[in-house]
């Protein structure tokens, strides 16, 4: 379903922040992306989200070359992608009910669909008394939650969620894994891309390494160390 | 394997009506919720249509006083004293028929002495010569007037082709050679009056137009991130700039009916100056008798202004 083939990216700085990268992800597959920062991660999830360009190589969603895509064509390849962004990405100026109903708008869903789906996912992350706070109202851990109800809203193909147990508790945190694990039990494809150990652990799921921009490791062991190393 | 791309469209059939709606509300919260925003781009904005219209104003009162000017042009024919009447009246009505001309006015031998004896009813001197005479010395004469200043002319034309005319028994005097410099020198200065009417007109609409499209960029630059955040959850192109358009014309129908409410006191104040400066023109009574149409003019521009602003202004942010 999405494939990384040779995909490389620097920068006008000559840093190169991925090199070479060679990746396939299976649909419905539940992907542990760790590393350290700097890594390539967040680009990684950016190509992805044709949020950057690769310099070389390739990316494919569905056998389509997603950079290759026309700008018309790209929201709508947007859609079908649910992220839950490092920094939120939260529309600042819309209630934590309108946030999450911006997203079923951009894929023309009725108003009587949003006025049942949007307190539903509220109350999933824990936000149902929210809804008419704006995101400067909430806890960090707050937004999170809102961002991933966001993310889930429209049950898309792909869900990207970078650190999203960043700002939370370890109680919380297993709440989102418990969500993210759903929401792929579902048929969504989910990449987790975390520096979270416990939750890495807690997944047992496919982990991918990268390191200064290369992968380094790839197993279905789902623990955040090396069997070989431990 | 290559599949088409229309697989990436998703059976998502948003009707029109739907679209339309969710952009106008979307526009509508954006105005109401950016208060300062909206507060200070309307500010610029109603000063700019007050500098518009109040241009147009004055190139009113220009047009006005110089047609004033130019009405007071007239060509004359001065008759001997013992031209007959019928003579004259029959030049007048052959002279109605020549195109450019707009109105003849006869003054009759008595008529033109009533005329003298009021404008030199304070002259002793006068007075008593026109006792000792005893008969009224004056001639009958024809005010002519054309439609334009350029065409006295061709209006001088077409008398001197006439026979009673090039008949020296009749016609004392034509003046039109005494006033041609003072015509052609006004016809000069009213088309380069107008022309710089509307050279300020323009180059001030220009200016204008700019300090708007500068408000309208800063306003969307502040939603820079929003805009930002919009795309990568998927938004289309419509659905971002949509509202902003729809904000941009909000902008434009209230600076456009607060031009309106702030040049009511505005002209009615300077319109009795407007009215003795100028001669006749009052700009109050302008404005008054023109609401509708200076309404329509400002509300129209206010809003394709604030549209066409709102569109140039985002377009930078819809690339990525």
């Amino acid at each position: 379903m999405i494939v990384f083939d040779k995909v490389s990216k620097s920068y006008e700085s000559k840093k190169i922040s991925v090199h070479a990268v060679d990746l396939k992800i299976k649909k419905g597959e539940f992907v542990v992306l760790i590393g350290p920062s700097g890594a390539g991660k967040t680009t990684l999830l950016k190509l992805l989200l044709t949020e950057e360009k690769p310099t070389t190589g390739a990316v494919y969603f569905d056998t389509i070359n997603i950079h290759n895509l026309r700008s018309g064509d790209v929201p709508k390849y947007r859609q079908r992608i649910g992220v839950v962004f490092q920094d939120y990405k939260l529309l600042e100026e819309k209630t934590v009910f309108e946030n999450v109903a911006f997203a079923m708008e951009m894929v023309g869903k009725s108003d009587s669909e949003i006025r049942v789906d949007v307190p539903y996912a509220l109350e999933l992350v824990g936000l149902e008394n929210k809804g008419y706070n704006f995101p400067d109202q909430l806890s960090g851990g707050e937004q999170q939650r809102l961002a991933i109800a966001r993310a889930i809203i429209n049950q898309p193909d792909l869900l990207i969620a970078d650190e999203p147990t960043g700002s939370l508790d370890p109680e919380a945190s297993a709440n989102v894994l418990n969500i993210l694990n759903k929401i792929n039990d579902l048929g969504t494809t989910v990449i987790l891309a975390t520096h979270d150990r416990d939750v890495v652990d807690a997944s047992k799921r496919r982990i991918i390494k990268m390191e200064h921009g290369r992968i380094t490791r790839d197993d279905n062991d789902g623990g955040y160390h090396h069997p070989k190393k431990k | 394997m290559m599949v088409d791309i229309t697989i990436l469209k998703r059976n998502n059939i948003m009707s029109l009506r739907l679209d339309i709606q969710r952009i106008f509300r979307e526009g509508l919260i954006g105005f109401w919720r950016n208060k300062l925003v909206s507060f200070s781009t309307v500010v610029i904005m109603t000063m700019a249509m007050m500098v518009m219209s109040s241009l147009l104003f004055m190139n009113a009162i220009l047009d006005s006083s110089l047609s004033q000017l130019q009405d007071r042009v007239d060509v004359n024919i001065y008759f001997f004293p013992d031209t007959p009447e019928v003579e004259i009246l029959a030049l007048q009505d052959r002279l109605n028929l020549v195109p450019e001309i707009r109105d003849i006015q006869y003054v009759s031998r008595e008529q033109a002495f009533v005329n003298f004896q009021e404008r030199y009813q304070n002259d002793d001197l006068i007075k008593r010569s026109l006792e000792e005479l005893g008969d009224n010395p004056l001639g009958a004469s024809l005010n002519i007037r054309a439609f334009e200043s350029t065409q006295y002319e061709a209006v001088v034309a077409a008398i001197e082709l006439e026979p009673a005319v090039v008949n020296s028994d009749f016609v004392e005097r034509i003046n039109y050679y005494d006033n041609k410099t003072i015509i052609d020198r006004l016809n000069e200065f009213s088309s380069i009056v107008r022309l710089v009417g509307y050279a300020i007109v323009i180059f001030f609409s220009i200016v204008s137009l700019l300090v708007v499209l500068s408000t309208m960029r800063i306003a969307i630059f502040a939603a820079k991130k929003q805009i930002r955040i919009k795309r990568l959850v998927g938004a289309e192109h419509r659905y971002v700039r949509g509202p902003f358009l729809v904000m941009g014309g909000i902008y434009g129908f209230i600076s456009a009916a607060l031009s309106m409410i702030a040049l009511y006191p505005m002209t009615h104040w300077v319109g009795s100056y407007t009215a003795s400066f100028f001669g006749g023109m009052n700009i109050f009574e302008y404005y008054v008798n023109n609401l509708i149409p200076v309404f329509l003019f400002l509300v129209t521009s206010g809003i394709i202004i604030g549209i066409i602003s709102s569109r140039i202004a985002t377009t930078k942010y819809l690339k990525t």
